[in-house]
């Protein structure tokens, strides 16, 4: 089953298109959405968690329309999303947060505080579950958005640049974490860091210009850079390589 | 196997029933979160200091009443509360932009008007709360020098819901126009709101702008001898009820941008909110100023008109005793002082008053009102001469000014409206006193007022000839005794006309 069904996907702001006919079908698994700035990788991101609608085209989550309410309730009852900017109330505690957005993910509140306290292990976070969330640095602010995102046990996890402010032994289990959960969820990373791709993702989807220009495995993204480096593509590593290469043939 | 889906009636359709159960559930939890980390106690410092500098200092001034005390509620408390409420629950209301949630928030399965139902219900909460603190110490305070009476309900309940108004209006304005100026401008504009419209309604005797919380300064009788009526409480209460259900509604159609049946539901609230201010509007333009308060007649209850019973407090050993209402029993002494000279004067005569009593303002004629129409605007204290059930003379008297017995011009009114009317009375108690008659009424005037007998005060008597002026004088010149022992034998012979000017002593 395809839990994210794109067809001909458009989305503008006034004049500007930020993303211009996007097809796109991801089942189970971790999925990488890699791009430059401006790419529209984050509208995607947000067409799918249901914040915004699309300008045109058709968006299937979970096998239901999120155009539909009930659907998109049920939707987003299954989704888990760590915006690019996470927000936050910094009188909150950690437990509290967490537990906040699982009441609105209808976790019945009764499991809640097991979700919360489940949630908040994984991310390693167990020991400032009752910190206020001012008190903590940007990498565990992060984590704390990361726990919320699964505290529902996500069948659809959108997560926009999540290892931004971890450090390399947190992104080590987090990618760990990420694989576990793609064995039965479809996990959406939308990220520049191709190390977290190479990593984590079964599958890279990158996007320039509002258009998905590569769709395949890191292995496929390797190859691409491997045929064309001497056709523009740089880079430190070979994923680089296939990603610099790949955005320089669709500009081209 | 996800969270959610490990509960059995989400696997299908959820009962109804249970769905609006758990979704009570889970509104509760989210209000318990927001209240234990919400931002509105950090109002509580600037409301300490208001109450304590505006309510508490003025409340201590007031008459040891009930009714004046509960009106500090609408008077200080509203006013120093309600702003303060209204712009931290716009800064509150604003929260969810201002921090950057809004993305993460809508990408939730609980609508935006649940999650921000929560959010209201933590500022109002704090918001009662505080009131809740204010209201308990003016009432504490009261308690211990109000000494007949309970503590009335109606002004806790409108002035309380007059708050969650206030609260509601700024979370409101904050949620639906987030921004940093909206909460300086909610606050400022509740101010507003209860400096100009609840004031300008503070006098207003009937019209729909009685609505106002704040309309009405009770007189000083008001839920002393009758109840107050609570027909415009009701209606006050109803439309602010109505008033937060509309702004609640608002609320339920801005969040709800998707979802036809919730923005269907949030309609009807509104709508159902509407109705009822609307009413209420209706029904408060139909109130009129009645004796004991204000009355609307499609709720009126005469039964709530009924005198509350009382034992009066009375001087005790005089002879004429003097009584007043329980409440007032501080005023005694000096009511007893205000009616001693002509007491003096006239106790053990036939036809004296067997005693002086305080009865209701709203009883008392009043020389260009009728009964039933005591407006104490012009008048600080007023006396009338009735009958007891018996028959025998009373004098009644009202006061409308706490200070009424310690303004020596109202004492003296008080003395220029009794002196005449007791001691007419007694000289001339069939009226067209003859000369004797005249002469012993100014002589006996002028001992017990203290003052000669104004001639123009009844344009109805004929002014004095010089010889009824002159036996005036004559008389009034005798030792008090020797006069009162001249009355008390010849009293008879000089009401029924047998004693000529010359044979007054």
């Amino acid at each position: 089953m395809n839990n994210i069904d794109i067809e001909g996907l458009t989305r503008k702001f006034g004049a500007a298109q930020a993303v211009a006919g996007v097809s796109w079908r991801a089942g189970t698994g971790v999925h990488g959405l890699l791009g430059p700035n401006g790419a529209g990788k984050t509208t995607l991101l947000r067409m799918i968690a249901t914040v915004i609608e699309p300008t045109s085209g058709s968006l299937r989550l979970l096998d239901r329309d999120p155009g539909a309410h009930a659907q998109c309730r049920e939707i987003r009852r299954r989704l888990g999303y760590l915006p690019q900017n996470l927000g936050y109330y910094p009188g909150f505690t950690v437990a509290e947060f967490v537990e906040y957005f699982a009441l609105l993910k209808d976790v019945p509140p009764n499991r809640a505080r097991a979700a919360v306290a489940g949630a908040i292990e994984r991310v390693g976070l167990g020991d400032r579950a009752r910190a206020k969330l001012r008190t903590l640095s940007g990498g565990m602010l992060r984590r704390v958005g990361i726990a919320q995102a699964i505290v529902n046990d996500p069948l659809l996890l959108l997560l926009d640049e999540p290892t931004a402010g971890l450090d390399p032994e947190q992104r080590v289990a987090f990618r760990a974490m990420l694989r576990e959960i793609g064995e039965r969820a479809t996990v959406v990373i939308c990220t520049h860091l191709v190390e977290d791709v190479a990593a984590a993702c079964s599958e890279v989807a990158l996007m320039n210009a509002g258009r998905i220009v590569f769709r395949g495995g890191p292995q496929d993204l390797v190859a691409r850079g491997e045929r064309v480096t001497g056709d523009g593509g740089s880079g430190d590593s070979p994923l680089e390589r296939g990603y610099t290469a790949v955005l320089a043939q669709a500009r081209r | 196997m996800s969270a959610v889906d490990t509960v059995p009636q989400r696997a299908g359709r959820p009962d109804a029933a249970r769905s609006r159960l758990e979704s009570i559930r889970i509104l509760l939890r989210l209000t318990l979160l927001e209240l234990r980390r919400s931002p509105m106690p950090l109002m509580l410092p600037l409301v300490a200091a208001l109450f304590w500098f505006d309510a508490l200092r003025t409340g201590e001034n007031l008459p040891a009443i009930w009714t004046q005390r509960a009106a500090i509620l609408p008077d200080h408390v509203l006013p120093d509360l309600g702003p303060v409420a209204a712009g931290m629950a716009a800064w509150v209301g604003g929260r969810e932009q201002r921090r950057g949630i809004g993305d993460l928030a809508q990408s939730t399965a609980r609508p935006a008007w649940l999650r921000r139902l929560a959010g209201w219900g933590a500022a109002t909460g704090w918001t009662l709360l505080a009131y809740a603190a204010c209201t308990a110490v003016i009432y504490v305070l009261a308690a211990r020098v109000v000494n007949w009476g309970g503590p009335p309900v109606w002004p806790v309940v409108v002035i309380g819901l007059a708050v969650a108004a206030f609260c509601t209006t700024g979370f409101v304005a904050g949620a639906v126009l987030p921004g940093r100026f909206t909460a300086p401008l909610a606050a400022l504009g509740t101010l507003l709101v209860t400096v100009m419209i609840f004031q300008s309604a503070v006098h207003a005797a009937s019209g729909w702008v009685l609505i106002s919380p704040d309309n009405s300064v009770p007189q000083l009788d008001w839920g002393v001898f009758h109840p107050v009526p609570p027909d415009l409480p009701i209606v006050q209460a109803v439309f602010l009820l109505g008033f937060v259900v509309v702004l609640l509604g608002v609320l339920g159609v801005f969040s709800s941008v998707r979802g036809a049946q919730l923005r269907r539901t949030a309609s009807t609230v509104l709508a159902a909110g509407l109705a009822a201010c609307v009413a209420c509007l209706a029904l408060a333009a139909t109130a009129v100023r009645g004796n004991y308060g204000f009355d609307i007649s499609l709720l009126h209850d005469a039964a709530s008109d009924r005198p509350i019973p009382y034992t009066p407090v009375c001087t005790q050993g005089s002879a004429i005793p003097v009584c007043v209402h329980p409440v007032f029993s501080a005023d005694l002494a000096g009511a007893s002082a205000a009616f001693a000279p002509l007491l003096a004067e006239v106790a053990g005569l036939p036809g004296a008053p067997t005693r002086v009593m305080q009865i209701d303002n709203a009883d008392l004629p009043l020389p260009d009102a009728g009964p039933g129409h005591a407006d104490f605007t012009r008048f600080d204290a007023w006396s009338t001469l009735a009958a007891s059930p018996g028959g025998a003379p009373v004098l009644e008297f009202g006061f409308g000014d706490p200070y009424t017995f310690n303004m020596p011009g109202a004492v003296s009114n008080l003395r220029d409206q009794s002196v005449p009317l007791v001691i007419g009375h007694i000289v001339a108690p069939n009226g067209n006193p003859g000369p004797a008659q005249q002469a012993v009424e100014r002589a006996l005037i002028q001992k017990a007022a203290g003052a000669p007998a104004d001639p123009n005060q009844d344009p109805s008597t004929p002014p004095p000839t010089a010889a009824v002026a002159a036996a005036a004088q004559r008389f009034a010149a005798l030792p008090s005794a020797q006069s009162h022992a001249w009355l008390v034998a010849d009293l008879d012979q000089l009401r029924s006309g047998q004693i000529t000017l010359e044979e007054l002593p």
